[in-house]
């Protein structure tokens, strides 16, 4: 099997094969034994033995702990890789990405209106969790297309709190890397 | 002597006293709430009973349904832990009304201490030096700003009836003032029901060190040394360490002496901790906490005195089991706090059932937990899952070993703030020991992700393991086929059950 990796901001091809494993096209000598029902797997690496414990958030979105180091990796087979690119030729975007309340609690303050435009790091929305309050921020500069939540209002983990919209300049741009990604995981 | 305890706590701590109950042969009542049936602190002791459902203000705060089961199960004490009622006056006093002794300081002294205007007042009688600050609760904020103007900015806005970070807020402009006065009533409205808040002057560079004290009812007071908790998060510590690794043994005796002079001030019992925020040889009183803290055990390691023992001992009228001449120190002792938070997001609080639980062990590692595998961490309670602990014969060695005892640390099922910890360890101003309560601001980089290119990555490595980790996942979702590949038909999961070698690529 051939995959692309996405991984440190690097793309780096790897072939699996018979136990045999080649990073763009350089033999590599890593194994994984077969698991054992932990989260846990034992690994190899060039005689270096590895305590890996994968995560797999995704169609192909892996989190790596391996010996307590944190990787992201995005493993795409040949097809999956050839979409990511035509859409990233195409410059296809969704947007901005809204704003979603990251765990349940309640909205406490609402700092912006709609129409405003705000920056990457601007204030958006409170929420109280476990009775701390938490300011929520704008990932990205966008302007605030709507609100769909209130003051002291309850909201669930993942709600829609806040929807942007581009801002002029950059309505014709692409999206970033990390977006066509999550993009096509939901889209496949 | 007392013979039985109800412990009015759940988590690490609940499972801490248990402990201490059990090797001092007291019998343990838990209580739990719905959400803490499986819970290892009421696994752990001689009996357990329910106080309410899963919000804490209707079981572990109920006092009056505490107090049922307190004679229901006709024990001699209770233990509050921290947090929940642990310095709630009423509660003191409502406990020692049913005739039941209140482990830990009296009503009068959680009152005068707990109410930090007091404190501070009785603080600059006892001769402790303190931090410039208002002595009156600010409402106003046109009161406010004068003060502010007075004392010179910035300036710290604490809630009254505060503590754990609640309520504060630093201004650094006239500007900020009054929506951060504001935000501090509101939070400390609804964490204490009181919204009363007052200012003091902030020190730009400080570190945060505390003493350890020990009182009885005979009168003596003894301190066991400091704990340094610089690193702290909105006020909330996140790293722990005995001792300083800036402290002289003549500074120690210094703030030792004032700790125990404002212990005595109170005429204190059992055990408790004076707050001192420390700059350049300088230390001002910065509160007193009239409970166990959450980072006892590093002073136990250092000094080898079981500090919820003494608690129970002292608590049952006997005379403390040292004088402060047998208190020594050896070696340095560090803790993590781990927490189902994610540093890396802003400290978002996580949730899940914890799968998998494996904690470190070895020489010179601690593990005081409380939670186990199939426990549900929910948003009801406090994030914290359990303290990493180690001890060492000095600092550096203490590093090394809690770099090692982090990278065994696995929890499963939900997000911690393990990776955070791992970061510090490797930091050079925490390897150094240049500390202060800014060190999170000054260190920005540690509450992210490691950065592609850092030391020690190995992107080749773990792309090849991503690679063999995906493949194995498809040939296990893709039913073995027949033939060659892409040809023939599947075999039905039937036959390949009994054919453990099928579908193995």
């Amino acid at each position: 099997m051939e995959f692309f990796v996405h991984i440190d901001g690097e793309r780096l091809k790897v072939k699996v094969e018979n136990g045999r494993c080649l990073v763009e096209g350089e033999e590599v000598d890593v194994a994984i034994a077969p698991g054992n029902g932990t989260p846990v797997r034992s690994a190899s690496a060039g005689g270096r033995s590895l305590r890996v414990r994968p995560r797999r958030k995704g169609k192909g979105d892996w989190r790596l702990d391996v010996e307590g180091t944190q990787y992201r990796a995005l493993v795409l087979d040949p097809g999956q890789e050839a979409i990511r690119k035509a859409r990233q030729a195409a410059g296809v975007s969704s947007g901005p990405a809204p704003l979603r309340a990251p765990m349940p609690g309640m909205v406490v303050r609402i700092e912006v209106a709609e129409g405003d435009e705000v920056d990457a790091g601007d204030g958006v929305v409170i929420v109280e969790a476990m009775k701390m309050e938490n300011e929520l921020r704008a990932p990205a500069p966008a302007r605030v297309r709507s609100i769909a939540v209130e003051e002291g209002m309850a909201v669930d983990k993942d709600q829609v709190l806040v929807e942007f919209e581009p801002l002029e300049a950059d309505a014709e741009a692409g999206s970033s890397e990390a977006e066509a990604g999550a993009e096509e995981r939901e889209a496949t | 002597m007392i013979q039985s305890v109800l412990i009015a706590n759940r988590g690490e701590i609940a499972v801490r006293i248990i402990r201490a109950c059990r090797e001092l042969g007291l019998r343990s009542v838990a209580v739990y709430s719905e959400a803490d049936r499986q819970s290892p602190h009421v696994l752990l002791a001689d009996e357990a009973h329910l106080v309410g459902p899963a919000p804490s203000a209707e079981s572990y705060l109920k006092v009056e349904r505490l107090l049922a089961v307190a004679r229901e199960a006709e024990v001699d004490a209770v233990h509050p832990g921290y947090g929940f009622l642990a310095e709630r006056a009423h509660f003191a006093r409502a406990v020692e009304e049913a005739g039941l002794v209140f482990v830990g300081p009296t009503a009068e002294t959680i009152e005068a201490m707990g109410d930090k205007t007091e404190a501070r007042r009785r603080m600059q009688e006892a001769g402790v030096p303190i931090v410039p600050g208002t002595v009156e609760p600010l409402r106003d904020p046109e009161a406010a700003l004068e003060e502010a103007r007075r004392m010179g900015l910035p300036v710290l806005l604490k809630a009254a009836a505060g503590g754990g970070g609640k309520g504060m807020r630093v201004v650094a402009s006239e500007e900020e003032l009054p929506r951060a006065l504001e935000a501090a009533r509101r939070e400390a409205k609804g964490a204490f029901g009181d919204d009363a808040v007052y200012l003091e002057r902030y020190l730009d560079r400080p570190r945060h060190i505390e003493i350890q004290l020990l009182g009885d009812t005979h009168g003596s007071v003894i301190h066991l040394g400091e704990r340094e908790c610089s690193i702290q998060r909105r006020h909330q510590k996140l790293v722990e360490e005995a001792p300083s690794a800036v402290l002289t043994p003549e500074e120690r005796e210094e703030m030792g002496a004032a700790a125990v002079r404002a212990a005595q001030a109170v005429s204190y019992r059992g055990a408790g901790t004076v707050e001192f925020l420390y700059q350049d040889g300088d230390f001002f009183f910065l509160e007193m906490n009239t409970r166990i803290q959450v980072e006892h055990p590093v002073t136990e390691m250092v000094t080898g005195v079981d500090l919820v023992q003494e608690q129970l001992r002292v608590a049952g009228g006997a005379p403390l089991s040292l004088t402060q001449e047998e208190v020594t120190w050896t070696g340095h002792s560090i803790e993590c706090r781990i927490t189902s938070e994610l540093p890396e997001e802003g400290f978002l609080p996580s949730t899940g059932r914890i799968g998998y639980l494996e904690t470190p062990s070895g020489p010179g590692v601690r593990w005081d937990g409380g939670i186990g595998q199939g426990f549900e961490v929910g948003l009801h309670y406090d994030p914290l899952l359990g303290k990493l602990i180690v001890h060492a014969p000095d600092r550096e060695q203490a590093v090394a070993r809690m770099s090692r005892a982090l990278a065994e640390l696995t929890v499963d099922g939900v997000e911690t703030c393990r990776d955070f910890h791992r970061r510090v360890m490797a930091e050079s101003d925490f390897r150094t020991g240049d500390l202060s309560i800014r060190y999170l601001e000054e260190h920005p980089a540690l509450l992210a992700e490691e950065e592609p290119g850092a030391e020690g990555r190995d992107p080749r490595t773990a792309a090849a393991l991503a690679a063999l980790l995906e493949a194995e996942r498809r040939r296990r979702l893709t039913p073995p086929r027949i033939g060659k590949e892409g040809e023939g038909r599947a075999l039905s999961p039937w036959q390949t059950a009994t054919r453990p070698w099928a579908g193995r690529g």
